[in-house]
């Protein structure tokens, strides 16, 4: 079939969607093009605008479009705590506990085989960050990966350095989950984790 | 080609598509090799929480390609916990296989060796032997094996007591090499290396840099990114 080469060309835009492939693509460019224009246009609008203007925050490394991010600017957190995720996303997982303090986003962990230094996830920032003594805990919420605990590891010892307190989130048994489906290195984990009830 | 459950360690994994891995596997049999892990990055992946390095898996794959297809995985033992900066001499262990060892190349005692390696990093104090010892079987088993138990002019036993001049791709020597490549060792380090056992500063010293020269030869300029990360996690220590 010989297809309009503008329709061609959103259908090959679309597929930069995660999860989209050239069929999915199809369907979508369809539908928007029979029965939601209007929502196609605020589509392209908001990403144009997006993809120009969010930048990274200067004192957490998130995604923001100011200089610095509105929960970094905010006076309701509590700025002595500070929480080191890998990125982004991570940061609304850790919101819904009932942490207030501040964030430090790696945007990735260490990994040597992949050329990922210390310099290219942000420790210079995060040195600097520390350096000017608000903060009083820092605690490492990395993955539970190799690398994800060697980041932690990394960032701990460089922490101790301001003689500040250090935690890592606990790690475990799965909240409403049978321990007949728990992997091995969790149970492990667990069972050296426990406590005192 | 249909492989059932083998004893594997994972290497390195990277992210494939969206929620796939290609893995970079050393299998007891079949060498090194790369699996993808389809969905491995799914929540409710059935391979999830187990496709990391260190740990002694059992894998199963199929596929004609340079590609293979994972299609089971089990935990084979207990998996080893390497701690703090062990986590960055694990990383060298596995950058070192993967600079050095080919594709599709068994070598099942060098895999032993490794399990041994990673298992001694785990549980054990004296990283710098663990590493020694481990580079030593590497060598060997990659064909490049090193002398350290006779001069090889005059195949005179090595003297505890002595100087030596290591040459590269050769061994050691009691003069000092008009030609080539060398490094100064004790006859006492050479020895302690041969049975494993570093006891002192001076052997772990002159081991260590033996063995950064032999290993260099072999990898070429490109320098080891764990090792850069080792150093900078030196400084960073302060």
């Amino acid at each position: 079939m010989i297809e309009s080469p503008l329709l061609t060309h959103l259908i090959e835009a679309l597929c930069c969607l995660p999860g989209i492939g050239k069929k999915s693509a199809q369907r979508i460019a369809y539908h928007l093009l029979e029965r939601n224009r209007e929502g196609a246009r605020n589509l392209a609008t908001s990403m144009n605008e997006a993809m120009d203007k969010i930048g990274h925050c200067q004192r957490c490394r998130t995604f923001s479009e100011t200089e610095v991010c509105l929960l970094c600017a905010s006076n309701k957190r509590d700025s002595s705590m500070l929480c080191v995720v890998e990125s982004p996303a991570d940061v609304p997982s850790i919101e819904q506990s009932d942490y207030r303090g501040l964030y430090f986003v790696l945007m990735g962990h260490l990994s040597p085989l992949d050329g990922i230094g210390p310099d290219e996830i942000g420790l210079r920032e995060l040195s600097q960050l520390l350096e000017k003594g608000e903060i009083q805990e820092v605690i490492l919420a990395t993955n539970t990966t190799v690398e994800g605990e060697a980041t932690a590891h990394f960032i701990g010892e460089m922490v101790k350095k301001y003689d500040l307190k250090v935690t890592r989130l606990a790690h475990g048994i799965p909240m409403g989950g049978g321990l007949e489906y728990v992997n091995s290195r969790t149970i492990s984990h667990a069972m050296a984790g426990r406590r005192e009830v | 080609m249909k492989v059932e459950l083998t004893p594997c360690f994972i290497l390195h994994s990277r992210p494939y598509l969206e929620s796939s891995l290609i893995l970079d596997i050393f299998s007891r049999e079949h060498g090194r090799l790369h699996l993808i892990a389809k969905g491995a990055k799914r929540e409710k992946s059935r391979f999830s929480g187990l496709l990391q390095p260190y740990q002694r898996l059992l894998m199963a794959w199929r596929g004609k390609n340079e590609l293979m297809t994972l299609t089971d995985v089990e935990a084979d033992i207990e998996a080893y916990e390497l701690q703090d900066a062990r986590l960055i001499a694990g990383f060298y262990v596995n950058e070192l296989l993967l600079r050095l060892l080919h594709q599709h190349e068994s070598h099942s005692e060098l895999f032993d060796l490794y399990g041994k390696a990673i298992f001694d990093l785990s549980e054990l104090e004296n990283v710098d032997t663990i590493l020694r010892i481990f580079e030593k079987g590497l060598l060997q088993s990659l064909g490049y094996g090193l002398v350290l138990d006779h001069e090889i002019h005059d195949e005179q036993a090595i003297a505890a007591n002595k100087n030596y001049y290591y040459l590269i791709d050769a061994g050691p020597v009691k003069e000092v090499p008009a030609t080539g490549d060398y490094v100064e060792i004790s006859g006492n380090s050479l020895l302690a290396l041969a049975k494993g056992i570093l006891e002192n500063r001076q052997e772990l010293e002159e081991t260590k840099r033996l063995m950064r020269f032999i290993l260099q030869h072999h990898l070429g300029s490109k320098p080891l990114s764990s090792r850069v990360l080792y150093k900078a996690y030196v400084d960073n220590m302060g």
